[in-house]
């Protein structure tokens, strides 16, 4: 049956890169089951057609308007980082969770608590122990073996 | 009222379903997860295309494991074909050895699926074929003519390369490395995506220093080259334009010495390749390629040279230029349970001059050759898992040349598929044919008995089948081909007639995401091949790819067998890569570390005499010891 689909998907197979639905739904959700464990829908700040095309198949969760809205935003470029540095100027004690796609936006901002990013194609999934502490997030001990201490 | 209870049932039935998903999700480990993730996002997923026949993919992650730096690290490890250098010292898997210019017109190559062809001397795979690949995300090889769609020319087996994509690969990577003999490569690749455009540009030097070959005089073969490689693309939705350039000056191993002395013996290419694909209304595509080759070539010997001897003596200092354009409309489109592409593919080669530094232009009675094709293919779901495939293209040569006709070359393709959760099996039926390049097609070869007769094209009719299982941590297949050749072309004796069965055997087992180990097995059987009324061929690799904290391993061995001499070949592959940081990583490789690689033969001519002396026996993979640093940012 997965051939069968993936027979279908290559008629209709685009120039531009697309994200394997069912897998990456499946890594997020349990990303916020952790993250925003209280939320039934979370809302999540997005910006880049790659992950809202995924996002939007999901029941779970819902495309937040404004940074403001976002329980969850994903930083995928330096210009959402921008967007953020500029909307916490007037919030301050904001506590939105902040999660990156890349490995330097995680470097870069000392605010984004851990990334899933490609590394000479192997996903890696890293979170900052300091950071998730800030947010008062503990993580379950399966999950313990992706956090450290500093990059 | 009936109603409403009937949507609270619905609704707390669904909730239970919700919930019980929920709860498998959460039973699942997040490296069970990111297992899943990996394989379904890996990019080959978007590209591998089952119906194109039986296919051998490199991932990636498998690239980087085996620190594949050159298309001949991957060759080398591609059953049937293998990698090979002829007597200039370029790529050419299917060489004899012997005189012919060159064999595998029939291997074709292909860059984000756009052929890269060098025109006037057939196959990319003379330039390409041991190119840098750091720019590759992936390598999928297919044997004989893949999905119709594809293929202007028929084609032996078909290596498509895709490049990275800046979702995976965004920023710029550094990778320099140096090793024995003063080898040493640099290579930049810079990737990335903005308003809706993904880019990519990767520039990298190499300076090839090899293993020189005993000829028995105080002037050993050479084959050192320099190169300077250029890939980029810049691509949206709907467009994508590529540009290649290459710049390869190289030293020609024996050249067009018959006894293998030259004293002279070196060509400098320079290639340029473009193309702009264009997909519209939804079911078009449009693409456009343009190919350039300039060649200069020294060749001195102290008796009269291959091919020009009669001609021009003993000395040889020629430039050439040769042009390729092509394009092609295609119109693919799904209706019910049937998928159908058509289209129309055209092709001009033109060799735009050919001079030598004595006589200036030399004259030649043939000078182009066009290509034109027209294909229908149909992709019919019997049912869920099960696909019907037709294939049928016709292809007619046009040549300028008293010499050799023009021809009409019709491919038919008929496959079978059965794919389950963990069951798969294929069969196919294919009658190709093929013809020369259009280098060997103006040479007058019959000296060496390249083809008896230059109106010939070859047939070959082909039975393949494939039977593969999914495992949890394992996968394993086996192919198994049954191929008959008429009227081979390129024959080294015999009448052209070859018979064969090869059978290929992979297993790869999965100890979990970081650790893997992979099994091949290769038999072949030729009947009347060569000079040869029967030939065995053996081979396999056995490769473990291990990491330990910040510390990947990759440890290989390649093994060769022939009924030639039975002699046994192991090619050792060994590295160790240290991760220092996560944008920086050092690695030590070791390659042909028995120095017992397989040798290919490089047959000599007696000029006095013309009789054959023995031949020399050289393995196109050097011993050689690397050290790399690579890094992200």
């Amino acid at each position: 049956m997965k051939r069968l689909i993936l027979f279908l998907f290559l008629s209709a197979y685009g120039l531009l890169y697309a994200m394997d639905v069912k897998s990456t739904l499946k890594v997020y959700t349990k990303l916020f089951s952790v993250l925003v464990p209280k939320k039934q829908i979370v809302h999540v700040y997005v910006d880049d057609p790659v992950y809202r095309d995924v996002f939007a198949r999901a029941e779970n969760i819902a495309f937040a308007k404004d940074i403001g809205d976002a329980d969850f935003v994903l930083v995928t470029d330096s210009n959402i980082l921008g967007q953020y540095r500029k909307w916490k100027q007037t919030h301050p004690l904001s506590s939105a969770i902040l999660f990156a796609t890349k490995y330097s936006l995680l470097e870069a901002n000392k605010d984004i608590i851990g990334a899933l990013y490609w590394r000479k194609g192997r996903p890696q999934l890293l979170f900052l122990s300091p950071r998730l502490k800030a947010h008062h997030i503990r993580l379950p001990d399966e999950l313990s073996n992706y956090a450290v201490t500093s990059l | 009222m009936r109603d409403r209870e009937q949507r609270k049932q619905f609704f707390l039935g669904m909730l239970a379903v919700g919930i019980l998903c929920m709860q498998m999700l959460h039973g699942e480990d997040m490296d069970t997860l990111l297992k899943e993730y990996k394989d379904k996002n890996d990019l080959s997923q978007r590209t591998i295309d089952e119906n194109k026949g039986h296919l051998i993919l490199f991932t990636r992650d498998r690239l980087e494991r085996m620190h594949a730096k050159t298309l001949k690290d991957v060759l080398k490890m591609t059953p049937f074909i293998y990698y090979h250098e002829n007597r200039f010292g370029l790529p050419d898997p299917l060489t004899s050895g012997a005189f012919e210019p060159y064999r595998s017109n029939f291997i074709r190559l292909f860059i984000d699926g756009v052929e890269i062809t060098q025109g006037w001397l057939g196959s990319g795979m003379v330039l390409y074929g041991d190119m840098d690949i750091n720019f590759a995300d992936h390598i999928e090889f297919y044997y004989m003519t893949p999905s119709l769609e594809t293929s202007v020319e028929p084609a032996y087996m078909t290596i498509f390369i895709y490049s990275k994509e800046p979702e995976q690969d965004s920023g710029t990577s550094l990778d320099v490395l140096a090793g024995s003999r003063g080898y040493n490569v640099q290579d930049v690749n810079y990737g990335g995506k903005e308003n809706g455009v993904s880019y990519m540009l990767n520039v990298s030097r190499t300076e090839e220093k090899r293993e020189r070959i005993d000829n028995g005089t105080d002037h050993p073969l050479k084959r050192d080259f320099e190169r300077l490689q250029l890939m980029g693309y810049a691509k949206t939705e709907t467009q994508t334009f590529h540009i290649q350039l290459m710049q390869k000056n190289s030293d020609a191993l024996a050249g067009l010495s018959m006894d293998a002395t030259p004293e002279v013996s070196e060509i400098d290419y320079q290639n340029v390749h473009m193309d702009y694909r264009y997909k519209f209304a939804s079911y078009w595509q449009l693409q456009f390629a343009y190919d350039v080759l300039k060649a200069d070539i020294r060749m001195a010997d102290d008796n009269p040279l291959l091919y020009s001897g009669a001609f021009l003596g003993n000395e040889y200092y020629g430039t050439s230029k040769n042009s390729t354009y092509s394009g092609e409309l295609t119109y693919t489109r799904q209706w019910g349970n049937h998928r159908i592409a058509t289209g129309i593919k055209g092709r001009i080669k033109k060799l735009d001059y050919f001079r030598e530094k004595r006589v200036g232009d030399v004259p030649l009675i043939f000078d182009r050759e066009d290509v034109w094709s027209v294909f229908f293919q149909d992709q019919y779901h019997i049912s869920k898992n099960k696909l019907l495939n037709v294939g049928v293209e016709y292809s007619r040569i046009c040549r300028n040349s008293p010499r050799a006709n023009d021809d009409d070359l019709l491919q038919i393709r008929l496959g079978y598929i059965y794919s389950g959760e963990k069951w798969r099996y294929k069969a196919y039926l294919y009658r190709s044919m093929f013809a020369l390049d259009p280098f060997s097609t103006t040479l007058n070869l019959s000296t060496f008995n390249l083809h008896k007769d230059p109106h010939t094209v070859q047939k070959t009719w082909g039975v393949t089948q494939e039977l593969g299982y999914e495992g949890e941590h394992y996968s394993a297949d086996v192919m198994l081909f049954l191929l008959q050749d008429k009227d081979g072309l390129i024959q080294n004796g015999g009448d052209g007639n070859t018979k064969y069965i090869t059978t290929v055997f992979r297993y790869n087992y999965r100890f979990d995401l970081e650790n893997r180990m992979d099994l091949q097995l290769y038999y072949a059987n030729y009947k009347d091949i060569f000079t040869l009324d029967r030939l065995e061929d053996y081979s396999g690799y056995l490769t473990f790819s291990n990491t330990y904290g910040q510390f990947d391993f990759y440890n290989g061995i390649v093994w060769h067998q022939n009924s030639i001499d039975d002699k046994n070949y192991f090619d050792l592959t060994s590295s160790v890569s240290w991760n220092i940081h996560e944008n920086l990583t050092l690695t030590l490789k070791g390659e042909n570390l028995l120095d017992k690689a397989k040798k290919t033969d490089l047959f000599r001519l007696d000029p006095a005499t013309g009789t054959l002396l023995p031949p020399l026996k050289i393995s196109p993979i050097d011993r050689r010891v690397s050290i790399e640093l690579e890094y992200l940012f």
